[in-house]
């Protein structure tokens, strides 16, 4: 994954948590996407999944993923890259 | 009625949780004696109308039935609305009580939920059954432009549209639904009826919804897409696995065939329900075949009370037991012997009718209906907009989600309107209607002058 990539993602997890009126700019792969972690519910995933797809062309849930993790939206790409 | 299969829970289960939320259980014995105190203090307000305000289901449920029991008619309004609108709703459909557990200050009077529960107990045996006339329910829909029609209906005739009973009593159904929501109380009278457990759980957040599964042994679920998006996509193998899901229903919006395959690998062994209906009609006819929309044989003979036929390509529904009527007379009634128009575009595909999408322009985020004008007229009112589109765009995790385009004034800075827009939605939108894609184009696409606002859902 390019770093480019990695940023966007980074900006649109920002972007997401910004229209919940939460600032955030920096992410570990490790930090945990809902209540547990960045607290985002069924809406604010809905969001997620629209931006990712418009950046990427693709997104992990409606490849019938559920990413649990910042990391696992990550690797969703790498993987996508690599076949 | 409801009051009645309460009886015979609790004559036949005494012992068994009825309600069971983070504060404890109640027994069906326990239940009902609460009711019966429940029934003569609503008694003593003199009030023919008992409207609800409150987060807490457990008291909510018992105070419903006991309206019931006391021949009133009750009103749950949404717990999510603003006082403003507990008190417009108030103000339209006139004279009643308002019960309340909420601290937020109203302008009219209020009687705690807490004042009506701290009535003394009365002993169980004394019948419920004193009211002179059937209590009645009425349901408010969720209309976000305009005002939300308020259709009366009998508990009876409710009951008489669950769909029928499939398995054993006793069940564990988890309340995924608020009770101001129609789905919510068809659970409510399955649970009665089947003189089953409630399990309320401690928030509508994953883990609060997992935590309930768990710990209370859910084992029937009625809940609408999103959240069964939700909770089969998060759920790790091993924790699917500990669960003992025999009943998911589904309903509120349409489902598609990913959910569908999903669910089925997630619980091999649940009966997969798919309830289709309408706030005119109530519920109108289930699927459990495990393909998304329903036969087209539905459309040759009667289902249940329900008739069906296309016009046009929407979906009408004649009911042989839909609603008594609109409280404030704003609509006129839909007559028994009406068609009624659902607003449901369907198409028939060999041997099966599927779901394509709504009608009118309205934006199902999730099982939640959006108007897309009322989005319109807040971002239109942000500086710098010059004009806007909202329309639905699919979604894999709410079915749609709103989307904007927007044309800028000329020389105005896109991202001070962007953040002006963020601002207005969060301040003037709930969380279902704020547009979840804004994009700036250069001019929107228009037909006649007129925005052409149908989505890519």
């Amino acid at each position: 994954m390019t770093e480019a990539a990695l940023a966007q993602i980074f900006s649109i997890l920002t972007e997401v948590l910004k229209a919940k009126g939460v600032e955030r700019s920096s992410f570990a792969p490790e930090d945990r996407l809902y209540e547990d972690g960045l607290g985002l519910d069924s809406l604010d995933a809905a969001t997620l999944a629209a931006m990712l797809d418009n950046a990427f062309g693709s997104d992990p849930y409606n490849a019938g993923e559920f990413p649990q993790t910042v990391g696992e939206i990550i690797s969703f790409y790498t993987a996508a890259k690599a076949n | 009625m409801i009051s009645g299969l309460l009886e015979n829970y609790a004559r036949s289960a005494p012992q068994r949780p009825f309600l069971v939320d983070a504060a404890g259980e109640v027994t069906a014995g326990a239940a009902l004696a609460r009711v019966e105190s429940l029934v003569s203090v609503l008694q003593g307000f003199k009030s023919q109308r008992i409207y609800f305000y409150c987060r807490d289901s457990a008291s909510l449920i018992l105070a419903v039935i006991a309206t019931e029991a006391a021949g009133l008619q009750c009103c749950i309004i949404n717990r999510q609305a603003t006082t403003e609108e507990v008190e417009a709703i108030l103000q339209r459909l006139g004279e009643g009580l308002l019960v309340s557990d909420s601290e937020a200050p109203l302008n009219t009077t209020v009687v705690p939920m807490s004042s009506l529960a701290a009535a003394p107990v009365r002993s169980v045996g004394s019948s419920t059954g004193t009211a002179t006339k059937p209590g009645t329910i009425v349901v408010l829909t969720t209309g976000t432009t305009g005002l939300p029609k308020a259709a009366v209906h009998s508990w009876d005739r409710l009951l008489g549209r669950l769909p029928a009973r499939d398995s054993a009593q006793g069940k564990i159904w988890l309340l995924a639904y608020p009770l101001n929501h129609f789905a919510g109380l068809q659970v409510l009278l399955a649970a009665l009826r089947d003189r089953s457990t409630l399990v309320i759980p401690g928030g509508r957040d994953f883990r609060s919804v997992l935590e309930a599964i768990t710990n209370h042994h859910v084992n029937c679920i009625s809940a609408t897409p999103t959240f069964w998006r939700m909770l089969a996509g998060r759920l790790t193998d091993e924790q699917a696995k500990k669960l003992s899901i025999e009943q998911i229903t589904l309903g509120g919006e349409a489902t598609t065939n990913d959910l569908l395959h999903l669910l089925k690998s997630r619980f091999p062994a649940a009966t997969i329900t798919q309830v289709y209906a309408t706030t005119e009609a109530g519920s109108c006819f289930a699927v459990k075949d495990g393909q998304t929309g329903f036969p087209a044989s539905y459309l040759e003979r009667p289902v249940g009370n329900v008739e069906l036929k296309i016009v046009d390509g929407e979906l009408y529904v004649r009911s042989a037991v839909s609603m008594s009527g609109y409280l404030d007379n704003s609509s006129p009634s839909p007559l028994e012997s009406d068609w009624i128009k659902t607003g449901d575009l369907v198409e028939c595909s060999g041997d099966r009718v599927l779901f394509r999408g709504r009608k009118s322009e309205v934006i199902n985020v999730g099982g939640v209906k959006v108007h897309p004008l009322k989005v319109e007229e807040v971002i239109l009112g942000v500086p710098g907009v010059a004009a806007a589109k909202v329309y639905s765009l699919a979604n894999p995790v709410t079915g749609q989600i709103v989307a904007c385009e927007l044309e800028l004034d000329e020389g105005v800075d896109e991202k001070a309107v962007r953040n002006a827009l963020l601002k207005a939605s969060l301040a003037a939108l709930n969380r279902y209607e704020q547009p979840r894609q804004v994009k700036v184009v250069n001019r929107i696409e228009r037909r006649n002058e007129k925005i052409v606002r149908r989505g890519s859902a």
